[in-house]
């Protein structure tokens, strides 16, 4: 069942205030997208109001274009059987988005792995930690400047440097036969 | 003072429990910190992340078709889901069709695979709960599954059998008397399993009323597939949002009302007899054609995005996928069903003992490669 156009006209007439730019289609789901300071209120008409009701979050992730982040929310509602993605962009200088896990505890475990991938941290998160990586790896493996071979701590070690370094120890040792 | 009052203002020591990573009973490397007051858990800190390859960084850095083996390595108890589900992402947003046989196929395949991850639960659950018997019998009916999908794809665990526009190889003709064999005689396996596990008073006695997990609760924290329907949420992605001509099947989505670790088993007892009933129809009806749309082993994918999700053995399998024009993806997000079914067990092992929250993990069934990717 095709509902779209009603969800289309439902938000148009919440959060229209909020909304950047309009509201459009993307394979059958709803995309719409509002700037990050609005981002806690949307979410809470979203999800409380009785006929939008968006009591479940599928998906919750970010991507990076490297000028800028942007926050993908994918939204279902039990009761209306309404399709929606949720977008909002964050500054690459000040990746911070306030937390919806308030609002929808599958946000919870998902906020921390985006906070462990992308760097990204969410204000009033209850145990914003890393979730995948061990805590104290350096850098945000996703981020699309992170090096694809890790990171570099000391040049590789090849066999010729360490043959000539124990050369020179056993020179400096005198202990080298002629 | 009376001695009542005295005990009262004693407190007893709480402890803290590591549990894992190398625990039998945490079906991989999942570790717990477990706060145990006697021997009742008050607090549970969930550690995961030992087996993260990076699945969609290197995803980030490969071909379309490079792909697909990675996914086998996700859920790899249900590796032709994971196959499916990035196949229909990419070609969703490369405007590919599949031709119907095609598709049988691929819902033959996913369904056989459904059925044989669900076993291999099963059994395990059972050894968890100190019932050794149904793991023999389980793995010697998977066995036979297995042997199937060898047939189908050459592969028993990591298939890369589904791939871009149909799947990889037509079915042999010794598959379609093999398959309706068994078929035919695993419902009255599936009917043994019942006599044996779930008929048994101790096994309902460690089963019945531990772990509830209310609707409401259920929904919010994203929990998905068999825990979710569990909890009397009738939300299944293949009525739902039918794919692959799952709206060609005739099939229940079983659900259950209470919400406790016996609901979650009866769901996906009834799923495997409806997974059986879904292959049949699926033989019977298997349509004569090309199994696979012409796609080349490179191509490039137009700019735009799509989240497209499937139901896998343990729920919601979804690809969030960015493209950029290119042949390799921008971004490629796993919603792992695993991950999100396990964000649970804190509020669920709260006020049980350490042998229910065995049964409850297991019950959840998580899959550490889906968990970690």
């Amino acid at each position: 069942m095709d509902n779209s156009s009603t969800l289309i006209d439902l938000l148009r007439a919440k959060i229209g205030s909020y909304l950047e730019g309009e509201p459009s289609l993307n394979f059958g789901d709803v995309v719409i997208s509002v700037s990050r300071s609005t981002l806690p209120e949307v979410a809470k008409i979203l999800s409380t109001d009785p006929e939008l009701t968006f009591d479940y979050l599928r998906n919750l992730t970010a991507v990076d274009y490297i000028t800028f982040f942007e926050m993908v929310y994918v939204l279902y509602s039990f009761s209306h059987d309404f399709r929606l993605v949720l977008k909002t962009k964050v500054s690459r200088e000040y990746p911070v988005v306030t937390t919806v896990s308030n609002l929808w505890n599958s946000a919870n475990w998902l906020e921390r792995e985006v906070y462990d991938l992308f760097g990204i941290e969410f204000i009033g998160h209850p145990n914003l930690t890393r979730i995948l990586l061990p805590d104290d790896w350096e850098g945000h493996p996703l981020r699309k400047d992170y090096p694809i071979q890790g990171p570099l701590k000391e040049t590789p070690l090849r066999w010729d440097d360490l043959a000539e370094k124990y050369k020179k120890l056993a020179k400096e040792a005198g202990g080298e036969k002629k | 003072m009376s001695p009542l009052e005295i005990v009262r203002e004693e407190e007893t020591d709480q402890v803290w429990l590591n549990m894992g990573p190398q625990h039998p009973s945490t079906h991989g490397v999942f570790r717990m910190l477990l706060k145990l007051d006697g021997e009742v858990i008050t607090e549970c800190k969930p550690v995961i992340g030992y087996l993260h390859r990076g699945t969609e960084k290197i995803a980030e850095n490969r071909m379309y078709f490079q792909i697909v083996p990675y996914t086998d390595r996700t859920d790899y108890l249900a590796a032709m889901g994971g196959n499916l589900g990035v196949c229909l992402a990419v070609e969703k947003l490369a405007g590919i069709e599949v031709p119907k046989r095609g598709q049988y196929l691929r819902v033959i395949a996913v369904e056989l695979n459904r059925i044989a991850s669900h076993l291999v639960w099963l059994g395990t659950w059972g050894l968890d709960l100190g019932v050794m018997t149904p793991f023999l019998y389980c793995f010697r009916e998977r066995e036979e599954i297995l042997k199937l999908l060898e047939m189908m794809s050459g592969a028993r665990l990591t298939y890369n059998y589904i791939q871009f526009g149909g799947v990889r190889d037509d079915l042999l003709p010794e598959f379609y008397p093999r398959c309706r064999e068994f078929l035919q005689t695993f419902p009255s396996k599936l009917d043994e399993y019942q006599n044996l596990l779930g008929n048994n008073d101790i096994f309902q006695m460690r089963t019945r009323r531990i772990g509830i997990l209310t609707r409401e609760k259920a929904i919010s924290y994203g929990t998905c597939g068999p825990v979710l329907r569990a909890s009397g949420v009738n939300y299944d992605l293949r009525k739902n949002q039918p794919y692959s001509s799952y709206s060609d099947f005739d099939f229940e989505v079983a659900v259950a009302t209470e919400g406790d670790c016996y609901a979650r088993y009866r769901v996906r007892m009834k799923e495997m007899h409806e997974s059986v009933k879904i292959v049949q129809q699926a033989l019977d009806g298997l349509p004569e054609g090309p199994t696979n749309a012409k796609v080349p082993w490179f191509f490039k994918v137009p700019k735009g995005e799509v989240y497209s999700a499937i139901e896998n053995a343990r729920g919601e399998y979804g690809i969030y996928l960015v493209s950029d024009g290119t042949s390799k993806p921008y971004r490629l997000k796993i919603r792992a069903a695993s991950f999100c079914n396990l964000c649970v067990v804190p509020e669920l092992v709260k006020g049980m003992k350490i042998a229910d929250c065995v049964a409850i993990l297991g019950s959840l069934d998580p899959v550490f490669g889906d968990v970690d990717r």
